[in-house]
């Protein structure tokens, strides 16, 4: 028997240590084809599908339901049955061990340690049935002894790393019949512990500022192509170069250190009827406008048609929620897992164009100060897109340094013309040269 | 009649000096400076009178002899300031100067057989070109230097050592410690001799120029004692030397006296080369000094993740090592193989030689039993851009050329500033298990590993020699290459395993990864060389004992150690065990575990298998207990 594919639990999210099995699509044993979907594992921010690489006989070492460790074997592709499983079904019908023999390689002989031997030779069991194996150790024979050993002995461990504080359910619930209870989804005990890392802590404050937008629209909106009368690609757009002046607010606590973030990659909560999930929006500092815009329609449009990679989901380094379509008017965002701070949005509902921004931040890592301050930067850059109305076309300028066209820069200053260390004309954006 | 020009350049000499300790008390240099005032002709003689093309090797007092040969004012200057400017870029300061074909080094002795390899790289291409090692009186107490003066007249090397003979070893008066005569020394080695003083400058000038053309035109060696004396102290401030005795000596100084003489001239230089000397000065103020990213940068783990299965070989491993000697000596003509009692038909004491001197005889060099001089001679032909490769007959012999290895071979690249590589290949045959008893049966690896800028690779009976001497034929700084004598006489093929997958990456030095067939394995054991075969050999016994499944990690480079594998196999069992062959106290064990303990993010159990702390007795029965073997593993698993 050859091993043609060993299935282990990835390593998706550094802060997935555990993942959850959803559907095992076979049934041990079954012809799989290569390309097959075998199985599929939940995240805490998405669901990973597992394809068979090789046609084979699959075996699962994992039931539906199991929270399973990071690199687990938990499949396996084999280019015959897979004994072992076959093994622990069939003792447990009937007698019939003996018969239980398939070819195995020829080359590969099955040596039992002298411990093994012993525990063999006091349960009176045939040496033959371990056949398949390389090397017999006394734990392969008490896991043979006892199938269910090895995956309890996981279980408990996983259990009592999942539960701290063990008694707390007791206390509340100490008259059932009064409640009904439905057991939290794992997306959403995962929620709570994302959210739980940051506010845990305690020590985080949030600050409002009312920003209003006078003619905003009438400007941005010809830009956009998709979210027009939205405030959020603007709000991106300008935050994402906000904090490189801002560093503490694109970090997160860890330990007692800061770890601040080299990249900005900005998440956005969005919740469209099927869970709350953060897409990111990678090096969002280095798009423009359009392109934040795009890359956003993207991510939505994965999300409904619930195509959203890892990728999409990991890494987010300031994570924006915008409420205000929602006509929330006034709220206080919870900040990330491994996050400083997230940015609010809502909307006055007095249809003035004023929006309430809110920023929350992780007092370890950053202060009041420092957020007032980015608030009201980001405020006066809010409103500069409504001070003057552009009346003249606009040419293909690009700023030399982040390669900005000026058809994105909506910003009161435009581009200054510079010249650089060669000698040549160039263009530069005022975020350029102000803030870099 | 003297020409003025050595005057000038003889009263440079003196003023720079003078002004290293202006510059020292000022507390502007950092570390100690030997002068050579009153023995500055020397320089002038010997360095002066060289061709570019020729070379010197110089001691700790060689600012005389680096100025006549190279006129690099401002390098020297820049050097002692410091600076990234100065010839060795501050790294060497005083002592440790290179610049072309100049090198001085601080170790007395240990330059002698480097020169003397030098030369032998001339004498090698052919070109005429000759050189110059500079020695002090103090320098006839090292047994090196006889070492190389019996070499250099056997083999007629064109080197002439100058001995500048100033009375005194540091502040030790001469007839303490020398006996005898110095210049019978070099002619009872038949080496000719010369001899001047460096009061009589016409004479010293004349005799220098002679001994120089008898070198080059009859390319044997010479030794020419120049009775000079210093009038400072040998560095600062250690002078116990008799006042009166100072100034009859200052007296007879040539530029003092030239002073008295002739006043107007005398100042006339004089202020020429102080306006130069300040000039530099001023300069050199302003140069920067190297920043650390310049001079040092860590070396990496591998990400390789590139494995496939072992080749298995049906030769046997001294075979194929000879096999690479015959195939390189002919492929790359700069290959030179240098050992005691190698030539053929005897080959060397395990024959990894033979034949090699019949089919190269000019480039294969069976030296007296002089391991100093060898492993020197070795360094020096590397400096010169040779690839040669010293065997030292058996591993234990391998403390005789620590000098060389420590004080030479891993500093020259980095103490001259990247101006120098050293290439040498250093092998030894290593280990016991043949009944040879304490001085030819113990494993010295742990000596030889931890050393700056040397690579360190042990072969083993899994990986094809010929692989792994074909990388270190192509490294650019010294490797120390450790055999094994009982792995000179294994196949690989005789290792195959029927339930484990012997794998090795795709670094240059691999790393070979043993892992059951199928099981998960839950315990690491890690080893190299001699070890990997026996191990492997009772891998199932080890298993039946234990009851615990292996994975064996065998590493072909001791130092520096790639511990990615090992990280990654750990990470599994959480439990390591490193076997060697050497006593485990402060071994290699000891350093693999407190790097994997360091580098991991987890916990782990470790423990160190190796000889028991005592020589390696002859008598079998007491030989297998005292090296570890796969019982001692076996209960140290099992105890654990």
């Amino acid at each position: 028997m050859t091993i043609l594919q060993k299935i282990t639990v990835p390593h998706e999210s550094v802060n997935d240590q555990y993942l959850t099995v959803i559907t095992l699509c076979f049934k041990s044993g079954d012809i799989v084809k290569k390309n097959d979907i075998i199985l599929e594992l939940e995240t805490s921010k998405t669901l990973l599908t597992v394809e068979a690489q090789a046609d084979g006989f699959i075996s699962y070492f994992c039931d539906k339901g199991d929270e399973v460790a990071v690199n687990d074997l938990i499949a396996q592709i084999t280019d015959e049955p897979y004994l072992h499983e076959e093994l622990l079904v069939t003792t447990h019908e009937n007698d019939k061990k003996s018969e239980i023999k398939s070819e195995k390689r020829t080359d590969v002989e099955t040596i039992f340690s002298i411990k093994a031997m012993e525990i063999i030779a006091k349960e009176g069991i045939k040496k033959e049935l371990f056949n398949e194996f390389d090397f017999v150790t006394e734990t392969v024979v008490l896991d043979y002894l006892n199938p269910g050993r090895q995956r309890q002995k996981e279980k408990n461990e996983i259990a009592s790393q999942h539960s701290p504080k063990g008694s707390a359910r007791n206390d509340i619930f100490q008259n059932d019949e009064k409640i009904s209870i439905t057991k939290l989804s794992n997306a959403k005990k995962r929620e709570i512990e994302y959210l739980s890392s940051v506010q845990e802590a305690g020590l985080v404050s949030t600050i409002y500022i009312d920003v209003n937008l006078g003619s905003f629209f009438e400007l941005v909106n010809p830009q956009l192509e998709y979210f027009k009368e939205s405030i959020l690609p603007v709000v991106i757009y300008e935050s994402s170069r906000l904090l490189l002046k801002y560093p503490l607010l694109n970090a997160f606590y860890a330990n007692g250190e800061i770890a601040v973030y080299n990249n900005v990659n900005i998440g956005v909560a969005i919740d469209i009827d099927d869970g709350l999930k953060v897409v990111k929006i990678h090096s969002t500092n280095d798009l423009g406008l359009n392109s934040i815009e795009n890359k956003l329609m993207e991510l939505v449009e994965k999300y409904q048609d619930r195509k959203l990679e890892t990728v999409d989901l990991i890494d987010v380094t300031f994570t924006i929620t915008d409420l205000s379509s929602n006509g929330a008017y006034f709220f206080t965002p919870l900040i990330n897992k491994n996050n400083s701070a997230i940015l609010g949005i809502a909307n006055s509902n007095d249809h003035t164009n004023n929006v309430i921004l809110s920023l929350s931040f992780d007092h370890r890592v950053t202060e009041g100060k420092v957020a007032t301050n980015f608030l009201f930067e980001l405020k006066e850059r809010l409103i500069s897109y409504s001070l003057h109305k552009r009346d003249h076309d606009i040419r293909k300028v690009v700023c030399y340094k982040c390669m900005k066209p000026l058809n994105d820069d909506l910003g009161e200053i435009g581009f200054i013309k510079v010249v650089n260390a060669q000698g040549l004309d160039k263009f530069i954006c005022d975020t350029c040269l102000f803030y870099h | 009649m003297i020409n003025h020009r050595n005057i000038k350049e003889a009263l440079l000499i003196r003023r720079v000096e003078e002004t290293f300790l202006q510059l020292f008390s000022k507390g502007r240099l950092n570390g100690t400076v030997h002068t050579c005032v009153g023995q500055e002709f020397s320089a002038v003689a010997f360095a002066g009178q060289l061709k570019k093309s020729d070379f010197i090797f110089s001691n700790h007092r060689c600012h005389g002899h680096y100025l006549s040969f190279t006129k690099d004012c401002y390098g020297l200057i820049a050097e002692l300031m410091g600076k990234k400017t100065g010839t060795s870029g501050g790294v060497g300061s005083s002592q440790h100067l290179c610049n072309n074909n100049f090198f001085s080094n601080g170790i007395q002795g240990g330059i002698v057989p480097v020169a003397a390899g030098y030369a032998l790289a001339n004498k090698l291409q052919k070109n005429g070109n000759i050189g110059v090692v500079f020695i002090g009186d103090g320098t006839l107490g090292e047994g090196v230097l006889y070492e190389t003066m019996n070499i250099i007249s056997k083999w007629d090397i064109p080197l002439m050592i100058v001995c500048e003979n100033n009375f005194y070893a540091q502040s030790t008066p001469q007839h303490v410690n020398l006996s005898g005569d110095i210049l019978k020394r070099a002619e009872a080695f038949d080496i000719k001799t010369f001899k001047s003083n460096t009061w009589d400058v016409e004479n010293i000038i004349k005799n220098a120029e002679q001994s120089i053309d008898y070198v080059r035109t009859s390319g044997k060696p010479c030794f020419h004692l120049v009775d000079t004396y210093r009038l400072n102290a040998h560095s600062k401030g250690d002078d116990d030397r008799d006042a009166e005795e100072i100034q009859k000596y200052r007296d007879k100084d040539f530029l003092i006296q030239f002073e008295k003489g002739d006043k107007e001239t005398y100042a006339k230089y004089l202020v020429q080369i102080n306006e130069k000397i300040d000039s530099v000065l001023s300069q050199v103020e302003n140069d920067t000094e190297l920043s650390i990213n310049e001079y040092y940068s860590e070396i990496k783990d591998s990400e390789t993740s590139d494995w496939s299965d072992v080749k298995y070989e049906d030769k046997r491993q001294v075979d194929l090592i000879n096999q690479f000697f015959i195939d390189m000596m002919s492929k790359d003509e700069k290959t030179v193989f240098l050992g005691e009692d190698i030539l053929s038909p005897y080959g060397g004491a395990f024959k990894v030689a033979k034949n090699l001197s019949f089919k190269y005889p000019e480039r294969v060099f069976s030296t007296p039993i002089s391991e100093g001089a060898l492993a020197g001679i070795s360094n020096g032909l590397a400096l010169a851009g040779f690839k040669p490769y010293a065997e030292i007959m058996f591993g234990d012999f391998v403390t005789l050329v620590m000098d060389q290895i420590i004080n030479h071979a891993s500093k020259f690249h980095h103490m001259y500033n990247g101006k120098a590589l050293c290439p040498v290949v250093l092998r030894t045959p290593m280990g016991g298990k043949r009944g040879y008893g304490p001085t030819h049966s113990q494993t010295m690896d742990k000596f030889l590993v931890g050393i700056d800028n040397i690579t360190t690779v042990a072969l083993n009976a899994l990986i094809n020699p010929i692989e792994l001497y074909t990388a270190i034929h192509s490294e650019k700084h010294p490797v120390i290459v450790i055999e094994n004598k009982v792995d000179y006489g294994r196949k690989s093929s005789s290792l195959r395993l029927k339930n484990f997958n012997i794998q090795r990456n795709a670094e240059k030095y691999p790393v070979i990864k043993i892992s059951p067939y199928s099981s998960n394995p839950d315990i690491t054991i890690v080893t190299y060389g001699g070890n990997a075969a026996w191990i492997i050999e009772n891998l199932n016994k080890l298993i039946i004992e234990t009851d615990r499944i292996p994975e064996v990690i065998v590493l072909t480079k001791i130092h520096p150690v790639d511990y990615t594998e090992i990280i990654r196999s750990v990470q599994n069992t959480k439990e390591l065990y490193f076997v060697e062959e050497g006593s485990k106290y402060n071994g290699i064990g000891s350093e693999v575990i407190a790097g994997v303990v360091e580098k991991a993010t987890f916990s782990i159990k470790a423990k160190r298998i190796g000889a028991l702390p005592v020589p390696i007795p002859a008598v079998k029965s007491l030989e297998e207990i005292v090296l570890p073997g796969i019982d001692t593993l076996i209960q140290a698993i099992i105890n654990k």
